[in-house]
């Protein structure tokens, strides 16, 4: 690839490329590799929650093969400290027997981050991590050092194990672009996956693109126009999440203690936009908006006791919500 | 640009006429709902040119249907919005819309001028692609409109059903019709009042004035017969107010001095008139020279009857005037008599006046009873149960005439409805007129006196020696003679039989007894 932005054209293209070479390693998971490499092409990071051995890990590992980017996998446990994950400087004596400080940069310092069971480390160490998620950089004794770009974390927990974790806050779930969910495969991918790794030679992902082209198309989807009022339905759409307004709907009355900032409008503005372009579009739907919603808003919402109660996810409000909001011509 | 806002043109009048069409099948039940409302309202209570109000809300719905269709403002962003819609789009060509005044160029991004560019081109495609006629087609929404036809069609068949208010409305318009008649007719009446010399002038812009009020009210009237009906009897009660009940025998007694008296003077005038009265009464006081004592003796005596007549009739001053000249004529006293016969008169000219007034009165109460027979004549006719008793003319059979009770059928075991009668109406038969001998078929008939405040109650009398009075009250004041007390019993028969009939709905009458008093009046009905 060149230093030219891709075209439409040539996005589309790309990202069906990266999903086929990436499903030639993961079996099935269409959805979790689709938000995925939405979340990379927006520049987020993404919360993945599923139970072990689902391919978290070869999902980053093989995404970063097929964009030939650096790859680092941070296993979170409890005596895992900040300066593991983002470097510390240490004292080394050079030739000439003098002593000096020099940074050994951490795992942190790669492109594509798999922050493992991110809810089993200290809150001090989750802000470390989450403080490179945002500014892209870290600060060590004094100075601050730029991440490669681009820089693409994927944490992951698991929903089943809360003993001995430390769940991650509201306002540190709220700096994921997307939380995706990763279902349990199917029969016949489960198949598949007993084919594929327990035969003689193991699937491997070639190289599709490149890390700085993976930055120009974070740039393109950025530009893709979106309509008033498709924009104004997106917040519509995150306003009805909210209890306490006149026209907010009665499960959402009944069941959410509060509703999604607006970082999630961004991430379904933004999303909805990369959804466009994958789809062949030069501007977005209401449908994009639709889709983003479920990934952008469902770790946003903070639920009442009643709806744990009862069983309600996020995931139904949301559904709810996009089918209850009139778009008015 | 103006390529996509010329395709969104078309898609827009499309847009409207499916609306349009839309909104008439959705609402089609309002109209016809409210015909059916209306036609249901017609039945119930009378509503004119229905037939027109059950259509009005037809072309009413067609004209806010089409105003809010082809009128209500829809922009092209709307149209672009509803497309988009309709044919899963994905909002393409309501982005290049929204996107049609940022000039590609003029952007900071050339990524986003480009993608501009590229989108409204996309947009283009997609709206040269569509079809109006074939993409957006008529939609029918068969439950409304089919819900809107039965509806229609029951409205129809309702304008089709026998509306039993129809009857009513004709009668209430056959009475309009009649009281305008009558209006009219009251009008002439009251260009002959104007031109008639029987009233003083006060009298006649009174009675003007009343006859203006009453011809206004029938001219008002919407058909309501009752209405009609309480016009009439408000103006002849007025008229009542005004009338005097003695005068009929005044002028009875005058007509009897002035046949006695021209026969005392000789006279071959046969008229009876005041004139001959008065000429008689001077030729009188001018032969007391050449009469006899005992001419003169009998002469007194006759005019000391008539003053002691005049008396008991209260025309005290006619009466003081004969007394004198009879006492005149028996002192023989020729200027006394003279100066007495004057007196007797200005007298009688005066009560001539009053009683000329009367008719006049008379007249115009006659005109107005005409009036409410005419009325109740007309409701008779157009009624639907006309063929039943004349209940519906309350007050009418008294006076009337020729047809009392009309339509009563018999009466043997059964009483006639009581809302029928009006007690204590004067009678307005003209019973003065009548032959002397009928008078054993004529009976007593009350009247309202007028024994308010206003009007003391009349009570004659006549001054006897020693400071004595005697007074008649409610007697006729000559035994014999007719007055207007005395109607024909067929006239006053029903007015007693709904008095009694009053009476026995309210409990006066013993529940044991009231076989036997309905027997009682069965049997006084005319012709038993």
């Amino acid at each position: 690839m060149t230093d030219q932005p891709p075209t439409p054209e040539q996005f589309r293209q790309l990202v069906n490329d990266i999903e086929a070479e990436v499903g030639r390693v993961i079996v099935g998971q269409q959805a979790l590799i689709r938000q995925t490499l939405i979340t990379l092409l927006a520049g987020g990071n993404a919360l993945l929650e599923g139970v072990p051995g689902l391919g978290k890990t070869m999902l980053v590992r093989t995404l970063s093969q097929t964009i030939d980017c650096s790859f680092s996998r941070i296993q979170f446990t409890p005596d895992l400290m900040p300066s593991d994950i983002v470097g510390t400087n240490l004292i080394v004596e050079d030739e000439s027997g003098r002593r000096q400080f020099q940074f050994e940069a951490g795992p942190i310092f790669a492109n594509l981050i798999l922050a493992d069971e991110i809810n089993r480390a200290t809150p001090k160490t989750q802000s470390a991590m989450l403080e490179a998620m945002q500014e892209h950089s870290v600060t060590v004794a004094k100075a601050t050092r730029s991440l490669p770009e681009p820089f693409f974390v994927l944490a992951t927990q698991n929903p089943l194990e809360m003993e001995g974790t430390y769940p991650l806050p509201e306002a540190q779930l709220d700096r994921f672009f997307f939380k995706i969910d990763v279902p349990f495969p199917a029969i016949a991918e489960l198949v598949e996956i007993a084919d594929r790794t327990t035969a003689a030679g193991s699937p491997s992902a070639g190289q599709i693109t490149q890390g700085q082209t993976i930055l120009e198309m974070q740039k393109l989807a950025r530009a893709v126009p979106i309509a008033p009022h498709v924009t104004e339905f997106a917040a519509q759409l995150l306003t009805a999440t909210h209890p306490g307004q006149p026209s907010t709907p009665q499960i959402v009355q009944d069941y959410v203690r509060y509703g999604a900032s607006p970082r999630g409008l961004q991430a379904m503005v933004l999303a909805g936009k990369i959804f466009a372009l994958i789809d062949g579009r030069f501007n977005v739907a209401y449908d994009d908006i639709r889709n983003a919603s479920l990934p952008a808003m469902r770790h946003r919402l903070i639920l009442n006791f009643d709806a744990q109660a009862e069983g309600i996810t996020a995931d139904q409000i949301i559904t709810h919500l996009g089918e209850q909001i009139s778009v008015k011509a | 640009m103006m390529e996509l806002e010329t395709y969104l043109s078309q898609f827009r009048r499309r847009i409207r006429l499916q609306d349009t069409l839309a909104m008439l099948q959705t609402t089609l039940w309002i109209p016809a709902a409210l015909a059916i409302a209306i036609q249901i309202i017609g039945r119930l209570i009378p509503v004119p040119d229905l037939a027109v109000w059950t259509v009005i809300p037809f072309p009413v719905w067609l004209i806010v249907v089409a105003g809010l269709g082809w009128l209500a403002p829809k922009s092209l962003m709307t149209a672009a919005r509803n497309v988009d819609q309709a044919l899963g789009l994905k909002e393409r060509l309501s982005t290049a819309l929204a996107f049609t005044n940022i000039d590609p160029k003029l952007t900071s991004s050339n990524l986003l001028s480009g993608l501009i560019i590229r989108q409204r081109e996309d947009a283009l495609r997609a709206a040269a692609a569509v079809h109006p006629e074939q993409d957006l087609p008529i939609p029918w929404h068969w439950k409304p409109a089919v819900v809107g036809l039965t509806l229609l069609v029951i409205s129809l068949l309702l304008t089709q059903i026998r509306n039993p208010m129809t009857l009513l409305l004709q009668e209430r318009a056959a009475i309009k019709e009649q009281a305008q008649a009558q209006a009219e007719k009251i009008e002439a009446f009251k260009e002959s009042v104007e031109e008639s010399a029987q009233l003083t002038d006060e009298e006649k812009q009174e009675l003007i004035k009343k006859l203006e009020q009453l011809a206004e009210a029938l001219r008002n009237n919407p058909g309501d017969l009752e209405q009609a009906i309480a016009d009439l009897s408000r103006f002849e009660e007025a008229l009542r107010r005004d009338m005097d009940p003695s005068l009929g025998s005044t002028e009875t007694l005058l007509q009897s001095f002035a046949n006695r008296l021209s026969e005392l003077a000789g006279s071959q005038d046969e008229s009876g008139k005041q004139d001959s009265a008065s000429e008689a009464l001077q030729a009188l006081s001018e032969k007391l020279d050449d009469m006899s004592p005992a001419e003169r003796e009998q002469l007194a005596r006759n005019l000391a009857q008539m003053a002691a007549s005049s008396f008991q009739l209260g025309n005290n001053s006619l009466g003081q005037s004969l007394s004198d000249l009879a006492q005149a004529i028996q002192a023989g006293d020729k200027d006394a008599a003279q100066q007495a016969a004057i007196a007797s008169q200005a007298s009688m000219k005066e009560l001539e006046k009053q009683i000329s007034s009367q008719q006049a009165i008379q007249a115009a109460l006659a005109q107005a009873q005409a009036s409410r027979q005419a009325l109740s004549q007309t409701a008779k006719s157009t009624s639907p149960n006309s063929g039943q008793a004349g209940a519906q003319n309350p007050g009418a059979a008294p006076g009337s005439g020729a047809q009392p009770g009309a339509g009563g059928g018999s009466f043997a075991n059964q009483l006639p409805p009581a809302r029928g009668g009006r007690t204590n109406v004067r009678p307005q038969g003209n019973a003065a007129d009548a032959p002397l001998g009928s008078l054993d078929n004529q009976v007593y008939s009350p009247w309202e006196r007028p024994g308010t405040s206003e009007n003391e109650l009349f009570i004659p009398g006549q001054e006897l020696q020693e400071g004595e009075t005697t007074s008649i009250e409610g007697q006729s004041p000559q035994a014999g003679i007719a007055n207007p007390s005395l109607v024909p019993y067929n006239q006053v028969f029903f007015q007693y039989l709904s008095a009694a009939n009053q009476a026995m709905q309210k409990d006066f009458i013993p529940g044991d007894l009231r076989d036997f008093v309905r027997d009682y009046f069965a049997s006084l009905e005319p012709g038993n």
